[in-house]
């Protein structure tokens, strides 16, 4: 199924495959979750629990985004799924930038991992199609927030995830994660920079910092880079009910404080596991 | 040597409100999962003075030990150290307008030897600064949204 939606590949300067759900292979999953399972195990110690909060039904699990351009802690969630669920189970797509599913190699990877380039249409579609939707409303500007900031949750006022999931009428699953932003260092706070130099319009970044990883040293933005072996920490809260909470017709911006209280509460409490940085 | 670790948060819960949760151990302490282990032991001499045990989990290691907690004051809750880990913790609960707090939460350890105690502390410090913001983040969250606050909980 190929969404329509006309906000897949909405760049200027990006063309971004369609948000096509049938790019998701079981089988290639299959084959990859033994090797992804040694990276995350040997070079994140990665540990994710939660999982038995999730309800037997399609949910929206809702992340804070770490990582930049490596987004390793989307690549072990979606490990800890397919192995906790089952590949066969309820399917999982992930809406992921455009700067990502349209990247060579790494592009293709991810969009048979069931990510698929963000945009509302493509979560209706999976929902129709008894599936889950991963999504990081924080986006870039989350996964290149500075260092110090690592422990905060940066939605920059997204709410479009609150919309789709109660149109749906589906739960949100919270998900938290420490460790990806100990993958790389982040200096600053780069908003400011991109909209100054138009990135925003040409390819859809709302931020462009400086950031520092291997093998590229001090760069502007972000590239896909070589981790550093940070210990990531996985945990899923329990599921929210927007309609139950706040009726049909929520006040947006109450359900977008909550959520965020929530997931703030969470991710600092997990963050608190942590004895030393990027070590764990 | 000692090193401290701070944080601060508004809550946006009227002062009275906050300060009869915060400055309860038998409420604050649940509510702070950094402190895997705690209980009252008793009253002590002085007026408004408690004797609990309280550790922090820091990996393998619980830290901590009997502490006396000081409710002299309406919008404060202190304690110190009377056995193990030689720590001092303050939470101070003042206003911010009308319908808001300002929650401070402090703890100072002390650790004994030089070079090492020194390296010791610094790391402490990260530590003691994360476990505090996860007990000022849980108790912002229950009094605004869990304890009939700005939704309704």
């Amino acid at each position: 199924m190929v969404s329509n939606d006309p906000a897949v590949g909405k760049s200027r300067l990006l063309k971004a495959p369609r948000a096509d759900l049938s790019g998701r292979d079981p089988a290639f999953i299959r084959r990859m979750l033994p090797r992804l399972w040694l990276v995350a195990s040997v070079w994140f110690r990665a540990e994710v629990e939660g999982f038995e909060k999730v309800p037997d039904e399609p949910v929206l699990f809702v992340g804070n985004h770490s990582g930049g351009a490596g987004v390793p802690d989307t690549f072990v969630f979606l490990l800890a799924y397919n192995t906790y669920m089952t590949v066969e189970g309820r399917p999982l797509f992930s809406l992921g930038h455009e700067m990502v599913t349209s990247l060579p190699g790494i592009g293709a990877f991810a969009r048979k991992f069931g990510v698929v380039t963000a945009n509302p249409g493509a979560a209706t579609d999976v929902f129709a199609q008894d599936g889950s939707v991963l999504v990081y409303p924080g986006g870039d500007v989350e996964a290149l927030r500075p260092w110090r900031d690592r422990h905060k949750i940066v939605f920059d006022g997204r709410k479009g995830f609150l919309r789709i999931a109660h149109a749906a009428g589906v739960k949100i699953v919270p998900v938290v994660a420490t460790g990806g932003q100990d993958t790389f260092f982040v200096l600053n706070d780069g908003r400011a920079t991109a909209k100054r130099l138009r990135f925003d319009k040409l390819l859809r970044v709302k931020t462009l910092p400086i950031s520092f990883s291997i093998p590229w040293g001090f760069l502007p933005g972000d590239l896909p880079h070589v981790p550093l072996p940070a210990k990531i920490r996985i945990q899923l809260l329990d599921p929210i009910d927007l309609a139950e909470r706040f009726g049909d017709e929520p006040d947006w911006d109450e359900a977008y404080d909550y959520v965020t209280s929530v997931m703030q509460a969470g991710l600092s409490t997990l963050a608190a596991k942590t004895v030393l940085p990027v070590l764990g | 040597m000692s090193a401290t670790a701070r944080v601060t948060s508004i809550v946006v819960r009227p002062r009275d409100e906050v300060s009869v949760f915060a400055t309860d151990p038998q409420q604050l302490l649940p509510l702070i999962s950094g402190f895997g282990r705690f209980r009252f032991l008793g009253l002590r001499d002085e007026p408004d003075h408690e004797e609990w045990e309280a550790f922090l989990d820091v990996g393998t290691l619980h830290i901590g030990g009997a502490i006396d907690v000081d409710r002299t004051d309406e919008h404060r809750l202190r304690w110190t150290s009377l056995r193990g880990t030689r720590n001092v913790f303050d939470l101070t609960v003042e206003p911010d307008g009308a319908d808001r707090s300002l929650v401070t939460m402090s703890l100072t350890i002390t650790l004994s030897g030089l070079v090492m105690s020194r390296i010791a502390e610094q790391l402490a410090r990260g530590i003691m600064t994360r476990h505090l913001d996860a007990a000022i983040q849980q108790l912002r969250h229950h009094l605004e949204w869990e304890q009939g606050g700005v939704g309704g909980g």
